[in-house]
């Protein structure tokens, strides 16, 4: 149920929203820099900044007990703007920068290479619900709130995403082994 | 799928999260949240009491307004009006008269001295402040995600709404999504079907680009991303989402190959968009190919916007306020300014560092209004982005290009 929004203006829901910032803080940071690379720790904090800036004006609309999936769906909004300013200064900075969205040469030393892979080669919707499970910890009722859907399509969701990610892998990897074999 | 194959798969993504075991600690939250929860968008409260005015009063004392600003806007720096620089920046560092969304990154003037360069010009620039009149409607939507589905002659199979975000989903498993939830800016993004044959074909492999430099990749690791040229036939495909252009709002999108940028299998593409000749700031239309097919497609929508005369400030004039807003996100190369996080800057015990701002763009910046029912409405304000350099690195610093002694007393 969504609250009064008389309460904005009282220092109950300031104190509410000081208490839910300090909580979510650690889960949108989490967040960002599961999709946005690279992020240096200051522009975490201002992404977590604005997000909260918009949960704020937004408070009396946060769904009670569907706090967490409701503010990553703030954050997903900022994370798109964030996007599109980055890129920009990406542009302006140099052509030849990093794929943003690819690894660090650092990080393919040790990653899940295939798996990664096949995370960018699903869909953008299928990678979402598979990434809010796995990575950001979303309940199958917290996906439904999320997604604004009911649980049982949220299950189907997710479940079809895995299905498709395991048929992408399989078939990476197989053809890896194909290659192996050849040499 | 076999639950082993499940378990297994989840075991893997989770020991793929590019976030694990780091701990995440705030710079300073708590200056933050004492920054957001003060938020009272002051100057846009009074714009949006100005315009209620209008929409209230009869329409030909509407246009005797109208033309009043206008020729406000046009009389240039010789008015009164307008020869209150220092006095306005006093106004807006005043605790009460807070700028709202996005003024978290507080490069405080306390900390720095501002000084025009002689290149700075003093000519009054010509911009409107746009605002949202309507909002989009399912009509437009549909046209908008038409564009991509006339690309890959793909029927809808599905259309729904919720949260001020719509989703089609078309016969092939593409969808097209357009948002107004919590954003200035609507936003759209079209993502094909990565397992059908559909999708917005782009051919590969790319042309190299001899300005850019080949990387030895030795036979056991993956190969480092090399940037090239995209090939003709890719910019053909490109150009086709130009007739997104007229929906949109924008002026016509022009990809070319100063920003677009190919590897052997990837494509990355952006243009900016612009209105009336002016770049909106965050307003791209980017697109992304992966092994010749597009990956995302994604976008701002700035229509149902009406235009309002307000008298500006030259690059030079509005000097004096820059420290007062910024849209973040820019803050020069490296794009990290450790002296202008938030909390980081507490002590005014220091001389402030002089900073002499040499170039200026003004942009039209997207800025979500509250109004007094809570209601909140798009606008684009013509800003200045200076550049100037502190220390070692060149900085971004912004200035609303609306004269905010103006709209205080409107």
């Amino acid at each position: 149920m969504a609250r009064s929004r008389h309460d904005r203006g009282n220092h109950a829901a300031e104190d509410a929203f000081r208490a839910f910032a300090v909580t979510i803080a650690p889960t949108l940071a989490g967040y960002f820099r599961r999709r946005l690379y690279p992020l240096s720790a200051a522009d975490v904090d201002e992404l977590v900044n604005d997000t909260l800036l918009v949960i704020w004006r937004r408070w009396s609309d946060v769904p009670a007990g569907a706090e967490v999936p409701w503010s990553l769906g703030v954050a997903r909004h900022i994370l798109g703007n964030a996007r599109r300013g980055n890129r920009r200064r990406v542009a302006m900075e140099s052509r030849l920068a990093p794929d943003p969205h690819g690894l660090a040469a650092e990080d393919i030393v040790v990653a899940d290479v295939a798996l990664s892979e096949a995370l960018v080669a699903v869909s953008e919707g299928d990678r979402e619900i598979i990434v809010l499970s796995a990575w950001d910890g979303l309940s199958i009722a917290e996906l439904a709130v999320h997604f604004d859907i009911s649980e049982n399509a949220a299950t189907v969701r997710l479940s079809r995403a895995h299905s498709r990610l395991q048929e992408i892998l399989e078939s990476a990897e197989r053809s890896s082994d194909k290659r192996t074999g050849e040499q | 799928m076999h639950d082993s194959s499940f378990d297994d798969l989840r075991a893997r993504l989770a020991a793929s999260d590019p976030a694990r075991g780091i701990t995440y600690r705030h710079a300073n939250l708590s200056v933050a949240l004492d920054v957001i929860v003060a938020d009272q968008p002051a100057p846009i409260r009074v714009m949006r009491s100005f315009q209620l005015k209008m929409a209230s009063a009869a329409a030909a004392a509407v246009v005797v307004t109208t033309s009043a600003i206008a020729a406000l806007s046009g009389a240039g720096s010789t008015l009164p009006i307008l020869n209150f620089a220092a006095a306005t920046a006093t106004t807006l560092s005043a605790p009460g008269l807070k700028v709202g969304a996005m003024a978290i990154r507080p490069y405080a003037s306390s900390n720095y001295t501002f000084t025009a360069g002689a290149s700075l010009s003093s000519d009054v620039p010509s911009a409107s402040v746009y605002t949202q009149t309507s909002e989009p409607s399912a009509a437009h939507i549909r046209d908008l995600a038409s564009c991509f589905a006339d690309l890959d002659h793909t029927t809808i199979s599905s259309e729904s709404t919720s949260d001020s975000t719509t989703t089609v989903t078309y016969a092939n498993g593409d969808s097209f999504t357009y948002s107004a939830f919590a954003v200035s800016l609507p936003t759209f993004s079209f993502s094909p079907n990565a397992s059908a044959t559909g999708g917005i074909a782009i051919a590969t492999p790319m042309a190299s680009d001899s300005t850019n430099t080949t990387i030895p990749t030795p036979v056991d690791t993956p190969p480092v991303s090399v940037y090239g040229t995209p090939t003709d036939a890719q910019m053909s495909v490109l150009a086709s989402l130009d007739s997104l252009a007229s929906l949109i709002g924008t002026d016509a999108l022009h990809f070319t190959t100063e920003n677009a940028s190919a590897s052997d299998t990837s494509l990355n593409a952006w243009t900016q968009e612009t209105l009336d000749g002016l770049p909106v700031f965050g307003a791209q239309l980017n697109v992304e190919a992966t092994n010749g097919t597009v990956t995302s497609v994604s976008g701002s929508d700035i229509t149902g916007l009406s235009a309002i005369a307000y008298p500006l400030l030259s690059a030079a004039d509005d000097v004096a306020n820059v420290g007062s807003w910024s849209p973040g996100y820019s803050l020069g190369a490296g794009g990290v300014c450790e002296a202008c996080m938030g909390g980081s800057v507490t002590t005014t015990s220091t001389a402030p560092t002089p900073v002499t701002l040499d170039s200026a763009t003004l942009w039209l910046v997207p800025r979500t209004a509250t109004s007094a029912s809570g209601t909140d409405i798009a606008t684009l304000l013509p800003a200045w982005e200076y550049s100037g350099q502190v220390d070692t690195w060149t900085g971004s610093f912004w200035a609303i290009a609306v004269d905010p002694q103006y709209l205080s007393s409107h």
